[in-house]
Order: C-alpha cells, then sequence, then structure tokens
C-alpha cells in the first residue's frame, strides 16, 4: 500500500462516536448534532474540488457496538468509494485486529489505522503512536497521536492574549520539532500527525487551521485534518462562515500539495546536536530541540549512534547533550572538529582542551580556545532547556545568522536549500503578532538575487523588492498570513 | 495632576541649573558628516577631552523593544534605535579625545544576552563598534552579568516614586554618563529624549513583571510595566519599595516621576539626542506611528535643559503643563525634574549654539496620527519602553 497520495481527513459520525462524545464531560449538542448529520452520504460533497481523498472513519472500539456502527456507516463508506475516496477505519488499541480488519476488509475499506501493534496478515494497517521516539526501528510510515494543535498558549482567565515561556517570547506548541527529529531517526516515507482542535465551544478561526496545515507540512509531515464541530454542522447547513473556513482549508492543503518539491529541500544547519534521545537525558533533549526550532536554530539531529558515520560539514558548532561522554573514536572526531574552527557545547566531563578564555559567554560555561576552534564545557550539567536551547544559540553567536525575519511576531521560521543549493525557500508559520500590518522583511547572509513569497490564499507568487544591505540582502515581503513561503534563487 | 509632592518641588525650580545646549543639522548618517557635526557640538559644549580624557565613559543607548521589530521596512536605527553610526561616531570621537575606556550599555528587552548579541539580532555589526575605540566594552545591564551585587543609587532630594534603584554597577563605575538617545515621543511620558532613555537603565531582573518579590530573578523574561507603569506590585526585594504605595496607579502619573528620580539617582553627564532619522507618534513600532527625518542633532551637558531644547525642536513647548501637548495624558517630566532642581527647561535661560531652534525645528505634531489614545497608556507601551 502506498499512502503517499493520500490526503488524509478524520470523518467523526456514527453510533461510536457519538457514544463516545456522551462519555467525554462538556459533550455539546452541536457536537452530537454534527456527529448525526456527518454520517449522511451527501456530506461528502463538501469534498469535490478538493485535494482530500482519504476518509478516517472510526471503525471499531472492541465493544458491542461495533457492529451496529459499522452497519450505520456502511452507506458512507460505499459512497466515498463510488467517489473515488480512500477509506482508513479507525480502530481502538484493544481491539481485536483480525475481527476488525475482517469486516473491513468485507466493506471495502482501504486500510486500518490503529496504535495496536497486533499483527494482521492479509490487510493494510496503518500504525499509529505516541508522540515520541522511544521505539526506532525504521518505518515506511510513522503516524501519531497526541501531537499539539499548534498556537499560542492562551490563559483565557487572564485575559491576556498569550501566556509567556520561561524565557520571555510567548510559548507556541508546535510539532515542527518532532517532526524533523522523526525524519532524522525514523526515516519514514509517510508522517501523519492526528491531532483535534481544542474544544472552546466556539468556530476554530480559519488561521488556525492554516496553521495546523501549515506546522505539520513545512516539515514534511502531514496533517490527519480534523474539523471542529461547528465547522462540521456550519458546513452541513450550508454556512457562508463554514464555507469560508473550509475553502481556507482546502486551498491551504492544496498549496503544499503544489509545493511538493520543497519538501526535498535540505534545512540549513549550522548546530549539530548529538543524543541518543533516549534514557535519562531524553526529555531534556527533546526539548531542546523543541526550543531550537522555535528560536528558528539552524540545527540538525545527529544520533549519537550514527554519530561517527555522520559528515560535521557545514555545522558551526556541535552539541553533545548526553550526560556519558562519548567513546574514545567519537571524542576523536569532535575534537578535530574543534581544532578546525568548530565549536563543541558539552556538559561537564569533557576532558578539558585548551586555553580558557577569560571573558567567554555565557557564564554557565568555560570556554576554551582549541585549535581554531573552542569547547564550551558547561559549569553543571545540562538540565534547564531553556537556557541550554539559548546559550548554544548564543556560543554560535547571532553574528553568524543565515536568516533574520523582522516583524514575524511569535513566528517559526524554516529554512531550506534545495539539493543545488541554487535555490532556498524561507518557511514562515506566524502564530500571532502584534505587528501583523507591519511587512515582514527576510534579511539572508547569502546575496539571493531574487525572492518571490507564496501564500495559500493567492493563486500566484509575489515578486519581492531586493535591497542589497551590509553583509547580505533583505527582500521586502510586505503584509502576509499566518503563514507564507519566501522562495529565493541565486 | 503633579500630586502632593509638587508644592515642596517648586521652590526648587528656579535654582535649577541652566547649561549651554547646541544644536546642529546634519542631513545623514555619513561617518564624516556626523563627525563634523560632533566635533563642532562638542567644541561649543566646551571639549569633548574636559568629560572623557582619561576617563572611563558609559553610553546608555537607546535600543528599545525587541530586535527583531521594525518600523515598517526602516531598520531600528532609522526610526526607534540610536543610529549605530551615531554611536560608532562618538566611540571614535570619545577615544580620540583620550577616554580611557568605552562602556556601551542597555538593558536589552526581556533578555539577559550580550549586549553584542542582541545588536547583531538587529543586523548590526557590533565588532565595527567595537573597533571604533581602543578599549570598547559591551554590557547588558538588563541583570547583573559578572558583577556580584547590583548598586544601590538613592535619590537625593525627595524622591518622587521609589527613594532608591537597584542598577547594575555599570552605572556607577564609569566617570562619565552619556545617555545617548532618540528625538522621538513617547506614548507614556510624551516625549522620550535623553531623560526618559535613563528609564532603561532599570534592570528587568529585579523590577521585572514575573520576577518573585523575595529576591532577583536572573533570567529577565518581561518588561517592568507592573512595577512602574501600573504600580501593582513592589520590585523584588532587596530593592526599595515605593515611598507611597498610595499615590496614583496610573502610568502618566508614575512613569514621568520615575525618570525624574532615576536622572536624579544616576546624574547624567553628557546627553545627546540623535534626530536625524527617527519616528513619530511613539517610542517603538508597536505604537505604530511613522518614520520621519528631523535632521537634526541635540546635545548638551543637563539632561533637563537639552531635553528642553530638544522638546522645542520637536515643536512642542518645553514649558507646556499635563493636559497639553506632547503631555496629554502624562505629567511633564521636564517639569517635574525642573522643580526637582535637576535642570531648567526654561529656553530663556538656556543659551543655544549652533542651529537655532527655529531652523532645526521639525514639527511632530502633524505627524503622530499614529498615536494611541492617551487614555491607554500602560497597556500600549512597550514593556521596556525608553
Amino acid at each position: 500500500m502506498n499512502c503517499e497520495p493520500w490526503i488524509p481527513m478524520r470523518w467523526p459520525c456514527g453510533p461510536l462516536d457519538i457514544a463516545e462524545g456522551r462519555r467525554r464531560q462538556g459533550f455539546t449538542v452541536v457536537e452530537a448534532d454534527a456527529l448525526e448529520r456527518w454520517s449522511a452520504p451527501e456530506t461528502l460533497e463538501i469534498l469535490a474540488g478538493t485535494p482530500v481523498n482519504c476518509l478516517v472513519v472510526t471503525w471499531a472500539e472492541g465493544s458491542e457496538g461495533d457492529g451496529a456502527h459499522q452497519q450505520a456507516v456502511a452507506p458512507l463508506v460505499i459512497a466515498a468509494r463510488r467517489r473515488g475516496l480512500s477509506v482508513v477505519g479507525w480502530v481502538a488499541a484493544e481491539t481485536d485486529l483480525r475481527a476488525a480488519a475482517a469486516s473491513a476488509r468485507a466493506s471495502g475499506l482501504d486500510a486500518l489505522a490503529t496504535e495496536s501493534s497486533a499483527p494482521v496478515p492479509g490487510f493494510d494497517v496503518l500504525r499509529f503512536r505516541d508522540l515520541g521516539i522511544a521505539e526506532r526501528s525504521p518505518v515506511g510510515f510513522l503516524g501519531v497521536v497526541g501531537a499539539a494543535w499548534p498556537g499560542l498558549k492562551v490563559n483565557l482567565d487572564s485575559f491576556l492574549d498569550a501566556q509567556s515561556g520561561p524565557t520571555g517570547p510567548p510559548w507556541i506548541d508546535s510539532n515542527a520539532w518532532y517532526v524533523r527529529l522523526a525524519r532524522d531517526l525514523l526515516r519514514p516515507n509517510s508522517i501523519w500527525l492526528s491531532f483535534d482542535p481544542d474544544e472552546t465551544g466556539r468556530p476554530v478561526p480559519a488561521a488556525s487551521y492554516v496553521l495546523a496545515i501549515a506546522d505539520s507540512e513545512v516539515y514534511g509531515a502531514r496533517w490527519v485534518i480534523s474539523l471542529d464541530p461547528h465547522l462540521r454542522l456550519g458546513l452541513c447547513e450550508g454556512k457562508p462562515s463554514a464555507r469560508e473556513t473550509w475553502a481556507a482549508i482546502t486551498r491551504g492543503v492544496t498549496f503544499f500539495g503544489e509545493h511538493r518539491a520543497w519538501g526535498n529541500y535540505r534545512p540549513v544547519a549550522h548546530l549539530g546536536v548529538i543524543s541518543e534521545f533516549a534514557g535519562g537525558k531524553e526529555s531534556l533533549s527533546l526539548e531542546v530541540l523543541n526550543l531550537l526550532a522555535r528560536q528558528g536554530s539552524a540545527y540538525r539531529v545527529v544520533e549519537r549512534s550514527q554519530a561517527l558515520e555522520t559528515s560535521l560539514d557545514g555545522l558551526r558548532a556541535v552539541l553533545f547533550l548526553d550526560g556519558a561522554p562519548p567513546d574514545a573514536v567519537l571524542v576523536e572526531k569532535l575534537d578535530t572538529f574543534v581544532r578546525e574552527g568548530g565549536t563543541l557545547i558539552t556538559p561537564p566531563g569533557w576532558e578539558e582542551r585548551g586555553t580558557l578564555q577569560e571573558d567567554a559567554w555565557p557564564l554557565r560555561f568555560r570556554v576554551l580556545r582549541h585549535g581554531r576552534g573552542r569547547l564550551a564545557v558547561a559549569r553543571e550539567g545540562f538540565s534547564d532547556p531553556p537556557v541550554l536551547a539559548q546559550d548554544a544559540r548564543l556560543l554560535m553567536s547571532h553574528r553568524h545568522d543565515p536568516v533574520r525575519v523582522f516583524n514575524a511576531g511569535a513566528a517559526l521560521s524554516h529554512y531550506c536549500l534545495s539539493k543545488d543549493r541554487g535555490s532556498g525557500v524561507l518557511h514562515l508559520v506566524r502564530f500571532v503578532s502584534r505587528y501583523y500590518r507591519m511587512p515582514v522583511t527576510a534579511w539572508f547572509r547569502r546575496a539571493w538575487t531574487s525572492a518571490r513569497v507564496w501564500c495559500p490564499d493567492a493563486t500566484e507568487a509575489r515578486p519581492c523588492e531586493r535591497k542589497v544591505v551590509d553583509s547580505g540582502v533583505e527582500f521586502s515581503l510586505e503584509s502576509v498570513p499566518e503563514y507564507c513561503a519566501l522562495e529565493v534563487s541565486a | 495632576m503633579l500630586g502632593l509632592g509638587a508644592s515642596r518641588l517648586v521652590s526648587l525650580a528656579g535654582a535649577a541649573p541652566a547649561a549651554t545646549v547646541a544644536v546642529a543639522r546634519c542631513d545623514a548618517y555619513a561617518p564624516d558628516d556626523l563627525a563634523g557635526a560632533f566635533d563642532r557640538m562638542f567644541d561649543q559644549l566646551g571639549g569633548l577631552g574636559r568629560l572623557v580624557k582619561g576617563r572611563t565613559v558609559a553610553i546608555k543607548l537607546n535600543l528599545t523593544g525587541p530586535p527583531n521589530v521594525r518600523l515598517g521596512r526602516h531598520p531600528a536605527g532609522e526610526a526607534h534605535w540610536v543610529h549605530p553610526r551615531v554611536i560608532g561616531t562618538l566611540v571614535h570621537l570619545m577615544d580620540r579625545a583620550g577616554a580611557r575606556r568605552i562602556r556601551l550599555l542597555e538593558s536589552a528587552y526581556c533578555t539577559a544576552i550580550p549586549l553584542e548579541e542582541y545588536m547583531y539580532q538587529a543586523g548590526w555589526d557590533a565588532r565595527e563598534l567595537a573597533r571604533a575605540g581602543r578599549r570598547v566594552e559591551f554590557e547588558n545591564t538588563n541583570w547583573l552579568g559578572r558583577r556580584r551585587a547590583y548598586r544601590r543609587f538613592d535619590v537625593p532630594h525627595s524622591p518622587l516614586l521609589f527613594p532608591s534603584y537597584l542598577l547594575n554597577p555599570s552605572y556607577s563605575e564609569c566617570d562619565t554618563f552619556v545617555s545617548l538617545a532618540k528625538l522621538k515621543e513617547h506614548m507614556t511620558a510624551g516625549i522620550t529624549l535623553s531623560m526618559k532613555n535613563c528609564f532603561g537603565n532599570i534592570p528587568t531582573t529585579i523590577y521585572g513583571d514575573h520576577v518573585p518579590e523575595e529576591e532577583p530573578d536572573e533570567l529577565p523574561r518581561s518588561g517592568r510595566s507592573g512595577v512602574f507603569h501600573r504600580g501593582e506590585r513592589q520590585p523584588s526585594r532587596p530593592a526599595a519599595p515605593e515611598v507611597d504605595p498610595t499615590s496614583p496607579r496610573d502610568a502618566g502619573h508614575r512613569i514621568p516621576r520615575v525618570v525624574v528620580d532615576i536622572c536624579a539617582a544616576r546624574p547624567v553627564d553628557l546627553a545627546i539626542i540623535d534626530g536625524i532619522d527617527t519616528m513619530s507618534g511613539s517610542e517603538g513600532p508597536w505604537g505604530e506611528g511613522e518614520v520621519c527625518h528631523p535632521g537634526v542633532l541635540v546635545a548638551g551637558r543637563n539632561c533637563v535643559s537639552t531635553d528642553a531644547v530638544a522638546t522645542a525642536v520637536m515643536g512642542y513647548d518645553p514649558m507646556a503643563r499635563a493636559g497639553t501637548r506632547p503631555f496629554e495624558e502624562c505629567d511633564s517630566f521636564l517639569e517635574l525634574a525642573e522643580q526637582a532642581g535637576l535642570g531648567t527647561r526654561d529656553l530663556s535661560r538656556i543659551e543655544i549654539t549652533g542651529t537655532p531652534i527655529r531652523e532645526a525645528r521639525f514639527d511632530f505634531a502633524p505627524l503622530t496620527r499614529g498615536r494611541r489614545p492617551r487614555s491607554q497608556p500602560s497597556r500600549a507601551s512597550d514593556p521596556n519602553d525608553p
């Protein structure tokens, strides 16, 4: 089975979803109504002319109600098949997967999706797991549940628009770091992220959906589209506001489908992060990646077991996260990296070599000149991810930033180059900004000769004005929405 | 609006010192133009050597707000930050005049990162500033840095808000203290200039919104509006609490008083104002406003008199009272400072050299359409808002 062409969408409906909803506190009339009406085959009409080509329907939960549910959604499945849509049945982890597969096969489903690891011979199963990388065996398909709804942490109690993170700026929930890590470690062909909008009692804004799509697609994952009940009901009732939101969603999905080539671009990386990403420092290492991604740091992941075989070319610094020192061979490789001009950032315990730099920052490190590079040895063990992520960025110095973005607000930026390095793309995912009306400016160290900005809600790219400035070039993006991509060319 | 402290201060106003203020037209940030203009201005003020030769000079910069924010497309130096070439030129001139050490100070917004790193994020090359003199140092005074303890600065006259302020010791470990500001307006205080610039001396590790009251938090993560603008909390110990906790909690009352207190506690030896390219309507892009080109530099030994002249250059009356432009929703810190005896704002008592005000004048009032109503100053202002 090749699920790569599938654009999946969660299609909650039928008795099992209604029963599940009723077991949940706060289940609303709107939700119940949406679930009732969403099982009607006519609702599939909303998919006409959209890239969505795969329904993910609840199929079995291992209860007595499974049969009745499957019967209830059968007309929807048949109608979907007639429309050329693929249908995937979601099966709860504890369910008899063989029985679910048998009924799915009989009903014409294309595959099952589940968190169960039970074998099912003769039927395709998309395996999902919790957000994590404990299981390292390579997979062709990686499904993830428990991913975050991307956005700013909002504190409704205090009427503040966003909660500050530990280092001051607003705290952004994003799955970017995880997708990048999973792609590097597990190298799947496809990553699907399953997450639902928070139930706030109000329709989710179109911009939030676009952010959910962008936060997944930019880094190489696909969101299993999941609509809030207000939107589902609104679409059933043909409400204009619901149609507008849905149009924005489909434009976003279409956009990334039309720019699949960017998925082959390689992230610009100046910092290599070496770790087992497991064991006692797992949570610290994962959180550091989360924060590096949020800072817009140009980093890449190097799994410790692969570090010897991995080239460090192009890196300005290496952050060795694990408490246990590397073996002698890796020490030699890292020592060479430093002597040739790199910066090695390590916890205490590393054999200190070189000449102490008395005036070096940050104060939490002893910085030693070694060869043409520097060794930064922490005075105490790594323990505070925000501080460590910031220190790593400082030890590399903002002087060497490959790109800077002005007026982007609380945003994630992701800068990638084509394989021949003749072009690049800067993705900008803007979660919130006090400066939305301000034109965004992107500065590049590399003197790209032209740039154009792509937005999902525009059919064509817009050329950007170029300005040569000290040590680089700037492109003015003017006013841009919650997501845009700046395509640069040599 | 001046409050109960006003009457006892009025008597000092007549004795407020007056000092010469130099004004120069300067159309661009070309290094030669800047050097020539500053050379002439310092000559008019009695010579730069007198102030800096053999001394440690600390220059408080005005780099307000995050480094990745611009007013439109304009780099910060062309709008709300003092321009880097102004800094470089002054460093060069002070070095040439014999300064032993030149220290560039600023409390960088919400962070304890080195000041050079803050500048790099804005697109500046801090190395060029470092190379402008023989011994140039940078210090982010938003926290303690390498120092062991904060230094207490007592307010010598009757304090208006706090009896003393705890600051990074860089503000005491200098022989000459320079406030290098931008010619611009301010949503809370009406105008910024060299005095309001010194509000940024104050570290958010002690006076920040999220620091514990028991002790400082050496990881800055917020602005200072809780303590200063809104007065909804006291600073961390051991900083002294405010003199009168029952005084108004209104930013238009409080911020001008903090400005006067801080300028009295850490006097400015030389005030310099960059008004070549700047912005109107606000102290930063968060208040919108628009860029403008007054093409002027102002400098003087007395910060009150210098700001008074700069206010006049902006087309405002430095004698304006609270409720009138540019102090529509706040007290005039110029008036409070004069009453406290820091300096005169009376143009008739100030010797103005170089370009006459009428020739340097650039009216800000017609440009202030971006200014928000002053009735919401404390929310509208940026938390790190010199």
